[in-house]
Formats: C-alpha cells, structure tokens, sequence
C-alpha cells in the first residue's frame, strides 16, 4: 500500500511543475521522504521479522508470501530489505552531515587565511586523503568501537564518523581551492573596505560563493557510506552480521547470483540506488537553487 | 580648509614572484616599484584627481592611503592620525568607517549572492549593528539608494546585481561607500568601464554628492577631461611619482612638464584640422619597465629635451607658479 502511495506521488512531481531543476528536486524528495517513511514505520510495513531465520524455505524465489523472495537462511528480504533502510540513512546522513561540518569550513579558513596554518592542514589532509579509504575507515572503527556488547546505534554512530572522517579531506580540498580563487575577487576587497571582520568575509562573501561545488560530493558521499559500511560489517568491525542493513545483504548476497539467486542482492542494491539517486536529486537542485542567476524555483 | 589625508613618501614595492631555478642560483630578489616616493595633501572638501597612464601606479596609491594595501615605506596621516602601519582591527574601530572606495568595475565589485539592499546595508550592520533596528537600517538604505539616483528604492531593494545594468551597479556601490556617511572617498576610474552616455551621469551624480555629503575626493582616472570636469587640482603620475601637480585649470591650461604635455598631445581633438595643426610632443617608446627604473628623471629615457642632468639627478618638485609644481629640471 505504502508502494502505492509513493508511486502515486512520484508521477504527480511529474505532471504539475515547469523547471527542470524543480523536477529533480521533487522527485528527490519524494524519494528521500518515502525512504524516510520506510525507516521510521519499518515495523508496520515489513511482513516478517527481519532477523527471524527459516520464515520460508531458503532461496525462495520472489512470490506473494515472500515480496523479494527469502536468503540463503530463509529469511524474508523484503523485510530486511525496509528495515535495512534505518541503519542505512542514518550512517549515510550523519557520515555525510559530519564531514561537511567540519570538511567545508576548515577548507574556508584555511584558504582565507593561508600560510602556515593552510600548509599544516593541507597536509593533515593529503596525508588523510593517500590512506586507502576503507584502511582507513576501519582504523578509526576499530579505535572508536568499544568492542563487544556496543549497542546498534552506537556502532552506526561510530561507523558513521569512521567514514566522515575518509570523506573530509574530498571537501576539504574542493573547499580550499574553490576559496582560494573567490578571495581574489574585487567584491572581498569592497568587503575588507567596508570593514567587514575576517569572519564575517568568510561566511557572507566567500561561502555563498565558494560551496556550490562541494554539494555534489554529499552524494558521492552518501552513497560511499552505505557501501563503506557494508565493508566494514563484512570485515566484522561494523553491524552485526544478522542486522538488516542492504550494505551487509549485497556484499553476502552477490555470491548467489552464480547459481541463479539474484533477488538477495538486487533489491538491497535497488535500494542503495534509490536513496543515492534522491540525495543526488535534491543536492543537484540545490545547487540550482543557490544560483540567484536561476528564477527561483517554487518549491 | 584642514588637511584631511597627507602622504608623505609612500612606497609600495611588490616582490616578483621568483622561480625555483631563479632561487637556486641565488638571484637577487627583484620588487616591482609600483608607487615609489610619492607626497601630497588633499583638503577636507577637495577634490584630487590623480591622472597617468596605466601601470603608473595610480591604483596602487589609491588603493595604499584606504589601507587595503600595506605600504612598503612613507607615512600615511588621516585627519591628524598616522594610519601608515596600524592594524586592520584597529582601522575597522574608525577609519573605515571615515574613508572608502569606489572600485573600477562596478561588474565585480558586489558580491553575486547578495541582493542590492543587503549589500549597501552591510556597511550600517557591521558598524551599527546594534544601534540601530532592521528597520531603521532599512530607511537608511531606501534613502540612499533614492540619493544615488536607485529610484524607486524599493524596487532596487531585492535585487540581485546581474539583475542590474553598469550604471545601476555603480550606483549601488556608491550608496554602499556612502552610507555610512564617509568623510573621505577614493574613486579609482569610477567611471571608465561604463558607456560613455553614463559616464557624465555618474560625474554628475558624485559631484553632486560630494556637495551634500561634504566629502573629499582621491580622484583616479586615466582620462584628462574627467579629471579637469570633476577636480579642483590635478596630480600627474609617471612610473610611481607624481610628476606634476597644481590646481586643475593651471594644469590643463598650461601644463609644464613634458609628459604632461605629451599626454595632451595624445588626447585626440574634434576637430581634424585643429587636431592636424597643433604642435604635438612625441615621446619615445613605451614605459619603462618598473623593476628596473632608469636613472635619475624616470622620464629621461623618452624626453625629448633630456640632458646630462636629467640622467644623473632626480628632480624635485620646482615650484612654478602659484599652486603649480613640477618635477623637471627644465624649470630649474
């Protein structure tokens, strides 16, 4: 029914709008809103216990009882699948809302203010960036878990940080540069006239001008994290093996298809695809929607 | 009149970026001597027009007296207050809020993610953020933008600056130098990247305003008749000096020294036969290059009547008659 709905929404953001730009930003959060829904009433709408093992015969192809069908120890994907998408959002958002807070305004401020400070970190992050980001996420996974019985959210929370830590120096950097050439412009200098203090230049002359590029990274991002945490799940450092998460199902679940399972990993993959796409979506026509250039869109 | 802003000696050296091979094999660091000894006075209530050929250094001059450069030597007085060394924090608690400047290029000089309205409220939020209300700060804005001729102001108020023409955009940053009521105002060729049937608009306007607000004026252009339509002396800049320098009609009228009157010569007439039938000064060559100023009287190299003297010596400015000074051994 939920299904339903959202499809029932996803055409409507078709037919009544005019831009482009205000397509995609509709569709996006249709779909981020939908995904949202999912999360949070996962237990109204998933059939079966996500965990409980033996539902149905394993490998059951998909058929009425079983939506996506069951995995290789009988359970229902179809509810792994909608209560994988809590884990999911949540590493992805907090992962993504992490290293753009702490990413975006060191790289505005160390390109503003330049010398030692900016070589110093500049090379704090080069030194990030050359680590192999999965090493490296789960390095600091490990330093953060504390092992044994950590509860779910806090792995997810740990997890989280592991891979915003991987993701800072990629805006970090665009940051930087993308200062580095806003500063030289006149309008800084009428600023700098004015008196405007050096924070007040950053936030209200260089920012608006400067974080448009580092937008399309968050989907970049957000679609790593979820992948980034299945390898760290899979590895043993991340969610325990029998909680719902689609990173965990695809990385188990491909190693079925050989022998004709394809439903195990497809609709966790699916999903992946889905939130991406809508995080991409809304981070895309934001990016329109900074551009004062563009009419406004109507939201 | 008091004094209102006296130079004295200013220096900006700008050091050329060396390379790697350069530093290797020890090369002497090389400095580009962009403005290199230059001295005047503006009167509260004038109006100077610093004039000279690009490359001259006359932005850079500009650009030192408001501090947003740091000068390399010389000595900076703004309203009895020696302003050559001190720290922007302690230039943003009053100077910046007594002097400003209009830029050349209307096009880059307002941020692009900022309506008009918040641009020229800007300046009144960081000095008087907490004095005066959003609403107060509002009118103030309506009002000045109804001064610089942004009318109606409200229609101007929630625009962006893409939105707006040349003229417009200059307008507003005049209203944004305004606003706070400024004493003193650089205007660095506010005038030469907009069509010419604005340019007597906006001539018009900053004279206009340069009445009401009773403000003084460093005029930059590189354009004779706007510096002698807007300015009550004249300053000739050569290669980081000022070469010439006395009240504008003295000047224009009767200029003294050689490149002065070469840069007359260039100015083309109306009239053709006229144009063809004056005696012109040619001078050699182009500038020299700044890193490497001859010797002597900087100008030598292209002067026509140079002697042994010129080569050897730096000519001080000779007075020559009433409010009028040169450079030039000539008049010696």
């Amino acid at each position: 029914m939920e299904s339903l709905i959202f499809f029932k929404n996803f055409f409507k953001a078709f037919s009544k709008v005019r831009s482009l730009e205000e397509k995609m930003l509709r569709i996006g959060l249709v779909l981020a809103t939908a995904l949202i829904l999912i999360a949070v009433l996962a237990p109204y709408i998933a059939p079966y216990n996500p965990i409980e093992m033996y539902i149905g015969a394993p490998y059951t192809p998909p058929c009425p009882q079983h939506l996506f069908g069951t995995d290789s120890m009988g359970r229902d994907v179809f509810s792994r699948v909608i209560y994988g998408t809590r884990s999911a959002l949540m590493v992805a958002v907090i992962s993504a809302a992490f290293a753009f807070a702490i990413g975006i305004p060191l790289g505005l401020i160390s390109g503003y203010v330049g010398g030692v400070f900016d070589r110093v970190v500049t090379l704090i992050m080069d030194a990030l960036y050359a680590f192999p980001s999965l090493v490296m996420a789960l390095a600091i996974a490990v330093a953060l878990n504390p092992g044994g019985s950590a509860s779910v959210f806090s792995i997810i929370l740990n997890t989280a940080i592991a891979i915003s830590v991987v993701y800072i120096p990629s805006y970090f950097r665009v940051i930087r540069a993308t200062t580095l050439s806003v500063k030289e412009n006149l309008y800084v200098e009428a600023a700098k006239a004015i008196g405007a203090p050096p924070f007040k230049i950053v936030l209200k002359y260089i920012a608006p001008n400067a974080v448009n590029p580092a937008i399309p990274i968050i989907c970049m991002n957000f679609a790593d994290a979820i992948l980034t945490a299945a390898g760290l799940s899979f590895l043993g450092i991340g969610l325990p093996p029998f909680y719902p998460d689609w990173g965990v199902d695809v990385s188990k679940g491909w190693k079925d298809i050989p022998n004709g399972v394809w439903w195990t990993s497809f609709f966790p993959g699916l999903m992946i695809f889905l939130a991406t796409l809508a995080f991409m979506l809304i981070s895309d026509a934001l990016v329109e929607y900074l551009n004062p250039r563009k009419e406004r869109l109507r939201p | 009149m008091s004094v209102i802003l006296s130079v004295e000696n200013l220096k900006k050296y700008f050091p050329v970026e060396q390379t790697f091979l350069d530093r290797l094999l020890g090369r002497r660091k090389e400095y580009v001597k962009a403005v290199d000894g230059v001295s005047f006075e503006i009167k509260r209530g004038e109006t100077l027009a610093l004039v000279g050929e690009s490359g001259c250094g006359k932005t850079t001059t500009g650009r030192l007296v408001v501090r947003l450069l740091k000068p390399t030597g010389g000595k900076i007085v703004f309203d009895g207050i020696d302003i050559t060394f001190t720290k922007e924090s302690e230039l943003r608690k009053w100077f910046r809020r007594k002097a400003q400047i209009i830029f050349q290029d209307p096009y880059a000089s307002l941020n692009p993610k900022m309506k008009i309205g918040e641009a020229i409220e800007d300046p009144l939020l960081i000095h008087f953020g907490d004095k005066l209300s959003k609403k107060e700060r509002k009118e103030e804005v309506l009002k000045i933008m109804s001064k610089v001729g942004l009318v109606p102001p409200e229609y101007f108020y929630d625009r962006y600056p893409h939105e707006l023409s040349g003229g417009q955009r200059q307008r507003a940053v005049i209203a944004r130098a305004l606003v706070l009521r400024p004493e003193f105002i650089v205007a660095d060729e506010p005038t030469s990247s907009l069509d010419v049937s604005i340019r007597a608009q906006i001539l018009k306007l900053l004279q206009t305003l340069k009445e009401e607000f009773k403000l003084t004026f460093l005029f930059i252009t590189h354009d004779l008749a706007t510096a002698y339509y807007i300015a009550d002396r004249i300053a000739v800049m050569y290669l980081g000096r000022i070469v010439e320098v006395g009240d504008a009609k003295k000047v224009i009228l009767n200029p003294a020294h050689i490149y002065t009157r070469a840069l007359f010569s260039a100015v083309p007439l109306p009239d053709p036969k006229l144009n063809r039938s004056r005696s012109k000064i040619k001078i050699r060559s182009e500038p020299p290059n700044p890193i490497n100023i001859p010797s002597g009287c900087r100008f030598h190299p292209r002067c026509p009547y140079a002697e042994e003297r010129c080569r050897r010596q730096n000519p001080p400015l000779i007075k020559i008659d009433e409010k009028h000074f040169t450079a030039c051994w000539l008049y010696s």
